[in-house]
């Protein structure tokens, strides 16, 4: 637990964001499996206040991170499918959002590490949608 | 192209996930074969269903004695098996 890097070092300050328009976007892997292993991963290595660091990573809209901006970034133009959702809805969800390491990259805390928040989460994110701007060559 | 039971990614990794490097980092203990997993090779990542080229930049220490990898995301592995037609390094 000693050498897990707090994350308290990675959160950026400052940012105010509108929670009705700003949306969180995640690309695949959109399931329970696939984000508990991106859990696991962040508790893995990271602290919060002294104890395990459990989230999921997402980015979120702001200025000069729109929604295409976002999924044409040399990131996600490699999912062919992401979700979408403002943040009032995650927040509402019992889900805290923590603006980590850089812009637009936020981290979206779990309450816990099991499925049900895993799948809690997933049905926060709603519908899963085609990313137009996805690099995918049919061959 | 490939039923995704039949990809083996080199390193699983999530796209989504970055640190304050601005790379995608995973734990280079989930390779299955880590000896693939090495400064400058060009990897498939991700998950079999939606994997991605990248080309890993450095393994650094991690928590626990354990290593963590440092991935720049190149694309999609249909650039690349684009590309390698294209130059007649596979067949058409």
């Amino acid at each position: 637990m000693s050498d897990l890097q707090p994350i308290e070092g990675h959160v950026r300050a400052g940012e105010v964001l509108d929670p009705e328009a700003a949306l969180v976007i995640r690309g695949w892997p959109l399931t329970v499996d696939g984000l508990l292993r991106n859990a696991d991963a962040t508790r893995r290595r990271y602290s919060r206040a002294g104890r395990r660091f459990v989230a999921v990573s997402a980015d979120v809209t702001m200025a000069g991170w729109d929604l295409d901006a976002i999924l044409s970034g040399p990131r996600l133009r490699t999912r062919r499918s992401y979700a979408a959702v403002p943040i009032a809805r995650v927040v509402e969800a019992g889900f805290r959002l923590l603006p980590t390491f850089g812009a637009p990259h936020y981290s979206v805390v779990l309450p816990s590490y099991t499925q049900e928040v895993a799948q809690r989460l997933l049905e926060v994110m709603g519908e899963v949608k085609v990313n137009p701007h996805h690099v995918r060559r049919e061959l | 192209m490939t039923d995704h039971d039949d990809v083996t990614v080199t390193l699983p990794a999530d796209v989504n996930q970055i640190d304050e490097t601005g790379f995608v980092w995973s734990f280079l203990d989930d390779a299955a074969e880590p000896d693939r997993v090495r400064p400058g090779a060009l990897i498939v990542a991700g998950d079999p269903v939606e994997p991605f080229l990248a080309r890993v930049v450095d393994i650094i220490e991690g928590p626990g004695g354990t290593s963590i990898v440092h991935l720049d995301v190149v694309g999609v592995p249909e650039d690349a098996i684009d590309e390698l037609r294209h130059a007649r390094l596979l067949p058409q």
